[in-house]
């Protein structure tokens, strides 16, 4: 007898280091800096003065002034305005 | 600011309350919505996102829709579309027409020949201000001026836009060479050890014959000239072939490291408009060091036939994987063959071979083979010296 069996889907440690794949960059700007972090699953606080990310692997803490949020689709946030201090703390999300 | 993907299809601007921007950006970010966020509580989301953002944020947040803005906004707003559409396609039409004729033509490169005498030419041949780049060969007009003014070694019309830049090259004069007659007194030696073939002299003394073996450094043509008066010195010349041979070798290792290309990933896209760049698409990945990053350029024409002023720049990273692989014994020869083959062509540049013998033989890493090679070249060299 012949039949549709559940298909096991097995990740490899590729695949879930691709899920979190975190990254920065970042490049001088009009508006003073303009910082691009990948990996990133939410955003715990947003202020002009003050935005913390939060990815798989921990945090990340901007600050500065006049800063805004830009999302896009692959889990990328861009950061603009006058960065002036950047915080990393670990621990799992 | 808003971005231009925003501004060029259509936007919406959502507020809420500055003390919820944390709750409706990672609601934004879990629903994979692109949106720009001020700390004000206004940010703006795609038109063709309005949906997934409603479905985001309704029952968890309050928030104000604005209208539709931006360009296709405004599209949205005008009453007579027809209008608009006629009038881009005739603005299109007018850039295509203005861009196929030749607005202007200017010569560079000429020093005898005044500019108005080439662009006089070029009339006659069918090419000139006011016509159609299509209207004419480019090559054939070149050939035709080439032959009314042999003075020109060599002409070419290039085109930047709508201006024609025509440069040409004109022949040297004989006096020139004259005046650059070499400075100086040398002898002429020899540049490696050989067996003299033919000796020519053009100024000097010849101080070897047909057949003499020469070593490296070996005067041939000297710079003293016997006079009635003794003797003078001169910068000598000549043309002095020799006989030699040569062992190239070429090898081929029967496992070797293979470099393969993988996957192309899309970095980014980009729409160029009069050399203006609008960003559509830009991803960020980690690269490896081997990766290439390719841009493909697509410009934009009619028919083939005529080019817009619109580019698309696509961005690829290609990641390269090295493979070990073996190769038989028939792939191992034929490789070796070709080295030897492409080595044998590099050492005779210049040179014409007379004689080759190859040899080959299997090694414990893969194929060897080397060639004993028997060739002619000119094997003289000047040799400054000084009189105190």
């Amino acid at each position: 007898m012949t039949g549709r069996g559940k298909k096991e889907i097995k990740r490899a440690v590729s695949d879930i280091a691709a899920l979190s794949s975190f990254r920065i960059e970042a490049s001088r700007s009009s508006s003073g800096m303009a910082v691009f972090v990948s990996g990133i699953i939410g955003v715990e606080n947003f202020s002009d003065t003050n935005i913390v990310l939060m990815s798989h692997g921990g945090r990340v803490s901007l600050s500065g002034q006049r800063l805004s949020l830009g999302l896009y689709e692959n889990n990328t946030v861009e950061i603009s305005g006058r960065v002036e201090e950047m915080c990393f703390k670990y621990g799992k999300n | 600011m808003v971005r231009i993907d925003f501004l060029v299809f259509g936007y919406r601007k959502i507020a809420v309350s500055p003390s919820q921007l944390s709750v409706v950006t990672s609601a934004l970010l879990r629903a994979g919505i692109s949106a720009a966020i001020n700390s004000k509580g206004e940010f703006c989301v795609r038109e063709r996102d309005l949906q997934k953002t409603k479905g985001a944020l309704d029952g968890k947040v309050e928030y104000e829709l604005s209208e539709l803005l931006g360009l296709y906004g405004a599209y949205k707003k005008i009453n007579c579309k027809r209008g608009l559409l006629c009038g881009i396609v005739l603005s299109l039409v007018i850039c295509v027409l203005a861009s196929s004729v030749v607005w202007d033509v200017r010569v560079e490169g000429n020093e005898s020949i005044p500019d108005a005498a080439i662009v006089y030419e070029l009339s006659k041949c069918g090419f000139s201000q006011g016509g159609f780049w299509s209207a004419c060969d480019k090559s054939d007009i070149e050939a035709l001026i080439l032959s009314k003014y042999p003075s020109l070694s060599w002409i070419n019309i290039n085109r930047r836009g709508t201006v024609a830049y025509v440069t040409v090259s004109e022949q040297a004069d004989d006096t020139d060479e004259m005046n650059f007659a070499k400075q100086g007194y040398a002898n002429v030696v020899a540049s490696c050890d050989c067996v003299i073939e033919e000796i020519t002299v053009s100024k000097g003394t010849a101080v070897v014959k047909i057949g003499d073996a020469v070593k490296k450094g070996d005067v041939l043509i000297s710079g003293v000239v016997e006079t009635e008066n003794g003797g003078e010195y001169c910068y000598a010349e000549g043309r002095v072939i020799g006989r030699m041979s040569d062992t190239v070798k070429a090898s081929a290792a029967r496992s070797e490291s293979v470099k393969t290309k993988g996957v192309e990933n899309l970095l980014s896209f980009k729409v160029e408009i009069f050399n203006f760049p609008i960003n559509i698409l830009k991803r960020y990945r980690n690269l490896s060091e081997e990766c290439d990053i390719i841009d493909n350029v697509r410009v934009l024409s009619i028919f083939g036939k005529c080019n817009l002023p619109i580019k698309f720049i696509s961005t690829y990273s290609v990641e390269y994987e090295y493979e070990q692989t073996l190769r038989s014994d028939a792939d191992l020869v034929r490789l070796a063959s070709a080295r030897l083959n492409s080595a044998t062509m590099k050492r005779l540049v210049g040179a014409d071979l007379i004689k080759v013998r190859t040899y080959g033989d299997y090694t414990d890493e893969g194929y060897e083979m080397y060639s004993r090679i028997v060739f002619l070249a000119d094997v003289g060299e000047p040799l400054p010296f000084t009189i105190e």
